[in-house]
């Protein structure tokens, strides 16, 4: 729900404010009245307002002392001025520009003002938009920058030996001959894995990704996960614990083979060798739930949920060894909710992360024709 | 073989191993003295140490990125006159236009095939 917009009212006249108050509250504005200029002030102070309309004629302080004190306080506040056909000059003169929308003459045109603050608002919504448009073409352009990087990068790799290879065929030993050959293999996995996220991740966002749903035995499945994944990183220590009867799932085998693969692959690189990797599976109620805990130096509360963002990589300055674009989680939390299910993150900062996913059983029975 | 090579030295700064090492390979195998930097402190740090003839700069360095070597090279009289190869896997115009006005004397985009590489360093040391 958008929050309300915040009006507050200052006029000495009661029954003005209070008809005013009425009129604002039935449009679906918050509203404060404030009769005197030090509750004006205080009002101001302990909540956030978007808009004030005050009477150019207060006693004490004056509604042109009282416009520039509020200003200090909220430089971005805006104000419709309401004075008497006599001093609309005067009142002009000394507010002047700061921020005011209107100057409205006694007695007050109710419709005129609610159209005023109609367009204040429509205003503001523009401006708060134009904001966020530009936080997210910084974020695409930041992507684009990347994703161009890391495509380059190893093409650059290929490119550079291969070239090399040729030319220079009749200076190279044969050992250095072999290690350009294997740079150009790994260099042209790498790029098949980027490639192969971003179609995923194409796939995810156009909502074209298709599910092979099979019934499927997740105990054998996390077994062979595991046994490659040792195979990956031999210096973790990856451990599988799984309860002992664990239901059959109707799931896409493939893509819950990815999740976990990159989950577990995710607990390695940010983790030291050497330490642990526990990959875990239970029945929680009608889902499955898996856990991959890791021993890492942990992830800050505030960035829990945008670890599953695209191209988030918090740690870069940490590890800036570690390759790869940062695409992984976010496909593993689009391949997840496609099958219904819910991942999560939990760390604690210095003693590790814990990624969680759940996945729905296989309870429903095919229809027998 | 140009003999006058051995006496040039080029200063690779490249944050990616592999493209550090065949960049400063072919170099080598071109008759060239290599130093090889990883980030833009190591290089700035032999660049103040040893003279060197010509720097390839990779532009998208981890930590302070390359610009700043562009930057601290041409504020540094002793420096600034060191011409400066600058590669990068950008290919944007402006990318390219402020690097030379930053006095990079060549802008290379990446990937690179060996003979673009030797030919744009022997365009400057020969």
């Amino acid at each position: 729900m958008a929050p309300k917009f915040e009006i507050l009212i200052v006029d000495d006249d009661v029954n003005l404010a209070s008809k005013l108050q009425h009129i604002l509250e039935v449009e679906g504005y918050g509203t404060a009245v404030a009769t005197d200029d030090q509750t004006a002030l205080t009002l101001f102070r302990q909540k956030t307002f978007d808009l004030a309309i005050v009477d150019i004629k207060l006693p004490g302080m004056s509604g042109v002392k009282l416009v520039e004190e509020l200003a200090k306080l909220s430089p971005r506040m805006e104000y419709i001025i309401t004075t008497d056909e006599a001093s609309m000059e005067s009142s002009v003169e000394a507010v002047g520009q700061r921020q005011v929308v209107a100057y409205e003459i006694k007695p007050l045109n109710m419709d005129h003002i609610l159209g005023l603050i109609t367009q204040v608002v429509e205003r503001k919504q523009a401006e708060k938009r134009m904001v966020e448009y530009k936080e997210l073409d910084k974020l695409k352009s930041n992507l684009l920058s990347t994703v161009s990087h890391e495509l380059r990068t190893p093409l650059a790799i290929i490119k550079g030996y291969s070239t090399m290879l040729v030319d220079y065929d009749n200076r190279l030993m044969p050992d250095e001959k072999n290690e350009y050959l294997q740079s150009i293999g790994k260099a042209t996995d790498r790029l098949t894995e980027l490639v192969d996220h971003l179609l995923d991740l194409s796939q995810l966002e156009a909502g074209l990704l298709r599910l092979t749903k099979q019934q499927t035995s997740i105990s054998k499945l996390m077994n062979e996960v595991v046994a490659e994944a040792k195979l990956r990183a031999p210096r973790h220590e990856i451990v599988l614990k799984l309860t002992n009867r664990l239901p059959m799932l109707n799931v896409d085998a493939r893509r819950v083979r990815q999740v976990l693969d990159n989950i577990i692959d995710n607990a390695c690189k940010y983790s030291s060798e050497g330490t642990q990797v526990v990959v875990s599976a239970q029945q929680v109620g009608s889902e499955l739930q898996v856990s991959i805990a890791d021993q890492g130096i942990g992830i800050p509360a505030e960035d829990l949920k945008r670890v599953f963002d695209r191209m988030y990589r918090f740690e870069q300055r940490l590890t800036p060894g570690v390759k790869g674009a940062g695409l992984g989680l976010a496909i593993c939390k689009g391949l997840v909710e496609a099958h219904s299910g819910r991942i999560w993150m939990e760390s604690e900062k210095g003693k590790g992360s814990t990624c969680f996913f759940t996945l729905p059983l296989y309870r429903y029975r095919e229809p027998q024709l | 073989m140009n003999k006058r090579r051995e006496t040039k030295t080029v200063l690779v700064i490249e944050d990616e191993a592999d493209i550090l090492k065949l960049t400063s390979r072919v170099l080598e195998l071109e008759g060239y003295r290599v130093l090889q930097a990883k980030n833009s402190e190591e290089g700035m740090s032999l660049l103040r140490e040893s003279p060197i003839s010509l720097v390839l700069l990779d532009l998208r360095l981890p930590g302070c990125d390359g610009w700043v070597v562009l930057e601290q090279m041409k504020e540094d009289t002793a420096l600034s006159v060191i011409p400066v190869i600058v590669f990068t896997a950008s290919a944007g115009v402006p990318q390219r236009e402020r690097a030379l006005s930053m006095g990079a004397t060549d802008y290379l985009v990446k990937p690179l095939s060996a003979a673009t590489l030797r030919k744009a360093v022997a365009r400057i040391l020969g």
